[in-house]
Formats: structure tokens, sequence, C-alpha cells
């Protein structure tokens, strides 16, 4: 296998030319991890906002007695369908990437072998990784934050300011760790690192490369928020008819200066199971092409390391 | 050498070329166009004193909406030259051609095709507003709603009239068809050959933000696609593009202030006459084209 160090022209083409060669195996990895574990989402929205529409069928006065149990039924159904959801994004982030760094390492994986790798032994490191994670970026965001709280609360105007410096600090660094955590997905599923190799790994890749990886990282999410968004615009209007109907019946009632609750209440009920339809979707449309540019930057940043044989320098023809 | 830009001497593919140049222009165009009319609109506010406001909400908002329209038409010239038109051709040049006027088909075309150029895109345009018609009153748009957007295009006297003819007819015909057509849909024709007339056209829909309008818009763009397509040159997409919107702003031109806006559906009978007219003219387009 041989790679060379990729220009930014390159590192585009690369990932363009993956995604056109593993986008079907890609789109089937993620409607069958992900395809579940988003259904049972748009249910539990759909039974959540449909709980959360019947707030509108109490009074004001009894807010203890009615609204607040169907709140907290929302937020139940909310966690539940949430925490599946996130289960199955890291199958599918664990599947993708297999099936990547098997490609550019001119090593092609079928789907059939790329979800059995999805929720073995990666499976669990990944996700105490991202737990490892979301604790520290947490904590560090959460420290600043709870100062500042608490000097709102005391009134004391030092604390408060102390905590906003602090998190303005603190956001640089979370950044320059989030870049040099980056390729933690592929360093595991691939190199079968453990969880701490994993992050060390990612580390060592980026070291000496950390803007360049910064500005590639950066340029390649908003070209795919950007892709994303052109393409979900209009299926946001399809998916979610019923709730704009109202919306727009909704803005007519109050033009006439007769507003009717019962259309916020109906907007409410149908906006469950629609919006976790187009989640659904975006989160697919976005699965099956993010990884693919972290793995190519981790092919890359591998090569610029010297992790590849190149090919030989072509000899000079004599002079003379 | 004809194709001496950096791209043409790779490996490079030039799918990649054409979605990087289509993905890239965006995001500049895009934000840059709403940092300006940020600035246009915080400017006005600021030196222009604001109209007296009254009556409904509505109400209120298209008279601030009229307030702010020439900052906002001002924002979006400019961003169309500067941040598609400009950024295109830079590209174009530095990836394929220093020849640019050959690599994007600046070239004359017959009178006969533009006329049918013209006949056939003023032939389909009842059809494609049909749709987007019928999409609105489906979902109930309120139709105060629909003049609020249809102000930015409004002009109620000849030199506003003109000035929206360059914002909204010249510019978009000049920047949006060197762009799709000249760069993003002739670098995908050299991979993928017709089939870039329909996907540069759902990419010309899709470009707009607007899911309302996504059908006839990309039904335009397949339109204007297939023109360039077709006869290898961007003056009949260009005088068709300009037809359309010249239409549009012609419509909209108000010189007598009160005089009623209409926003009636296109009726039926308009779509059954124009329609076989204008697929009539695509035919004789193909034969003539040949």
């Amino acid at each position: 296998m041989t790679i060379s160090p990729m220009s930014l022209g390159d590192l585009f083409d690369r990932w363009f030319k993956l995604i056109g060669k593993t986008w079907l195996r890609n789109l089937i990895l993620s409607v069958i991890i992900l395809g579940p574990a988003a259904l049972v989402l748009a249910i539990c929205l759909d039974f959540g906002f449909s709980q959360l529409s019947g707030i509108a069928d109490y009074g004001a006065s009894d807010f203890e007695e009615g609204n607040l149990p169907l709140l907290f039924e929302f937020l139940a159904w909310l966690f539940f369908g949430l925490i599946l959801f996130s289960l199955g994004t890291v199958g599918a982030t664990i599947a993708i990437t297999s099936v990547s760094c098997a490609e550019m390492s001119d090593k092609p994986l079928s789907w059939q072998d790329a979800l059995q790798s999805a929720f073995s032994l990666p499976f669990l490191k990944l996700l105490v990784q991202y737990l490892l994670q979301g604790l520290g970026f947490g904590l560090l965001v959460g420290i600043p934050y709870a100062l500042i709280i608490a000097g709102i609360a005391s009134e004391s105007v030092g604390l408060g300011l102390f905590g906003g410096f602090l998190l303005m600090a603190l956001i640089p660094g979370v950044i320059y760790l989030a870049i040099n955590f980056a390729f933690i997905v592929p360093a595991t599923v691939w190199e079968n690192e453990s969880i701490i190799g994993g992050f060390r790994r990612s580390w060592d890749l980026v070291r000496g490369n950390w803007w360049r990886t910064f500005g590639i990282l950066i340029l390649m999410s908003l070209v795919v928020s950007f892709a994303i968004s052109i393409i979900m615009t209009p299926l946001y209007i399809i998916v979610l008819w019923d709730f704009f109907q109202g919306y727009f019946e909704m803005f007519r009632s109050l033009g006439n200066g007769e507003p009717d609750s019962s259309i916020a209440r109906d907007m409410i009920a149908s906006f469950g199971f629609a919006f976790g339809v187009i989640n659904a979707i975006a989160s697919i449309a976005q699965i099956i092409v993010t990884p693919l540019y972290v793995v190519v930057m981790y092919f890359d940043l591998r090569a610029r390391k010297g992790e590849f044989p190149q090919p030989a320098a072509a000899t000079p023809a004599p002079i003379g | 050498m004809f194709l001496n830009g950096s791209w043409e001497r790779s490996t490079r593919s030039l799918n990649t070329a054409a979605l990087l140049g289509l993905l890239g222009i965006g995001i500049l165009y895009f934000n840059a166009q709403s940092v300006l009319a940020a600035i246009a609109v915080f400017v006005t506010q600021f030196t222009v004193e604001s109209p007296d406001l009254s009556g409904g909400y509505l109400q209120r908002l298209l008279e601030n909406i009229r307030h702010l329209a020439n900052p906002l038409r001002s924002a979006v010239v400019v961003s169309q030259y500067l941040f598609m038109l400009l950024p295109a051709l830079v590209l174009v040049r530095h990836w394929h051609s220093t020849d640019i006027p050959r690599y994007i088909r600046l070239a004359r075309a017959p009178v006969a095709e533009i006329l049918l150029a013209l006949l056939a895109t003023l032939m389909i345009i009842p059809s494609a507003n049909f749709i987007a018609d019928e999409l609105v009153r489906q979902l109930g748009v309120p139709r105060m709603l629909m003049e609020i957007n249809a102000e930015l295009f409004t002009s109620r006297n000849p030199a506003e009239f003109l000035w929206l003819v360059f914002v909204v007819c010249i510019s978009p015909a000049l920047c949006e068809e060197i762009f799709f057509r000249g760069f993003i849909q002739r670098t995908f024709e050299r991979t993928v050959g017709w089939k870039s007339v329909v996907l540069v056209g759902v990419i010309f829909g899709l470009f707009h933000f607007n899911p309302l309008g996504l059908i006839p818009l990309s039904i335009l763009g397949m339109l204007f696609g297939y023109f360039f397509y077709r006869s290898r040159s961007l003056l009949p997409p260009m005088v068709a593009h300009f037809a359309n919107n010249f239409l549009a702003v012609y419509f909209l031109y108000k010189p007598e202030e009160g005089s009623a806006m209409t926003f009636e559906s296109m009726p039926l009978w308009l779509v059954g006459v124009t329609l076989p007219v204008g697929i009539i003219a695509l035919l004789l387009y193909e034969r003539t084209t040949r």
C-alpha cells in the first residue's frame, strides 16, 4: 500500500472518490444500524410531543397537578430515544470507518463484514472514549459556567467575571484538544488501539501538523454542513408539511387578531414523529460522509509521519 | 494547449473539481451575502430615517421590508459579482484553462437558437409557476407573506424598475449562468455527458434555498442547462434566464401607488395552451442544434 502525503486538492479528491466508492455500503450500514434507533427516537418524540401538546389542555393554575408529570414523561421519552440513537451513531461510525479504512488500504470490506465489526470490542472502547471526552470537555466548560452562575447567585461581580474570563480562556483549549483527539476513531477501529492508546495515537498523529489539521477539518466540516443543508431544506418542508401548514394557519389567525391555541396544540402534536424522521435522514446523510474525511486525513497524517513505504524515486538519467 | 490548468495536469477527478467549486463558492457566496446584507441593514437603520410604522405587525413587516429593500438588493448584486462570478472565473483559470471564454463557452450562437430558447422558456414558465402556485396553495401560505416576499422584486418608478432589471435580471443571467453552466455543468459534462443537464438543473433549484420553488427552479435550471449543452454557447441560457427574471420584475412593476398587486394562481388553461408550444419549441431547438 502506497499513500503519499496529500495536498489540499488531493485530500478533497481522495475524500470525494472514497464517498463515490463506499456510499452504497455506508448507506446500507447506516440504515441497518441507525434506522431502528432513529425509528425508536421518532416514536419517542411522537409520544413526547403528544404529551407536551396536552399541556395546552390544562389551565395555568393547575400546572403542578397536570403539566409537570406530562413534562417529565416527555423528557423521559426524549432521553430514552436519544440514548438509543447515540448508541446507534457510535455503531454506524465504527462500521463506516472500517469500510473507509479498508478501502484506503486497497482491501475492500463488504458491508456484512463491517456490520459484524460495529458492535464488537471497538464499540465498547469507543463508547468509553466518547464518555471520557464528554466528561473532560464538560468539566472544562462546566467549571467556568458554574463559577458564573455562582457569581450571579451570590451577587459577586468578581466571581462572575473570573468565570467569564476562564470560559473565554478555556475555549481555545477545548478546540486544541478536540483537534488532537479527532482521530481516535480510526486509531481504535483500524489499529485496534486501547482506550488510552487511541487518545495517544491521535495526539501523536496531529503533533507537528495541528494548524493544518485544524484548517482542513474546519473546511471539510463546512463543506459537509453546507451540502447537507442544501439537500435538507426541501426535505424539511416535505416531512414537516403538517407542521408548516399549522404554522401558516397560526400566522393567519394572528394576522386576523384572533389567535387560536388549538392550532399551536396540533402543531406541537404533529412535530414529534416528523422531526424524528427528518433527524434520521439528516444523521444518515451526515454519517455516510463525515467519518470518511476523518479517515482520509488520518491516512494523510500517517503518510506524513512516514508510516507507508514511498515509491522509489526515479533514477536520474546519466549525463554525458 | 487549451486545458492547461493545475487540475488538468493532475490525476484528480473532474467531478471533484466541479463539486468542490460548487460547494466552495456556495459557502463563500451565501456567507458573504449574509454579512453584506447585515451590514447594509445596519448602516441603513442608522443613516436613513425609519418609516412611520403603523397598523398590524404584518403591515409593519411589509413597511420595514420596503424600507430595507434597496440595501438588501445592493448586498445581493455585490455578492453575485464578487463572491460568485469572480471566484468562478478565478477557479476556471487556475484549475482548467487560461482561455476562460473558450472553457465557459462564451461564444456566439445563431439567432434562431436564441429565439427558440426564448420561446421555449416563455412557454414553459406558466407550467413551472403553476406547480409553485399549487404548492403555495396546498401549504396555505398567507397572501400577505407572499406580498412581503415579492416586495424585493417590486418597483414603483422607472428608475427603480431599471435598477431592478440590473439586480434581478442582468446580474443573475450573467453571474449564475457563468457559474452554474459555464463552470459547473461544463466540468461535469466532461465526465457524465448529458446527465450534467439534469444534475446541475437540480443543483440550481436546490441552491436557491426555496423549498416551494425547488421543482419550478429545477425545471428552469434543466432548461437552461439543455440550451447550454445543445448549443455549446452560454448565450441562449443567458437570454432565457434574463427573460424568466424579467417577466417577474415586469409583472411586479407598480408605477401607480396603490395599484393592486395580484397573487392569483396561474390558470390551468394557460398551462394547457403554453406547454405544448414550449415542447414544440424544444423539439425545434433539438433539430436546430443537431
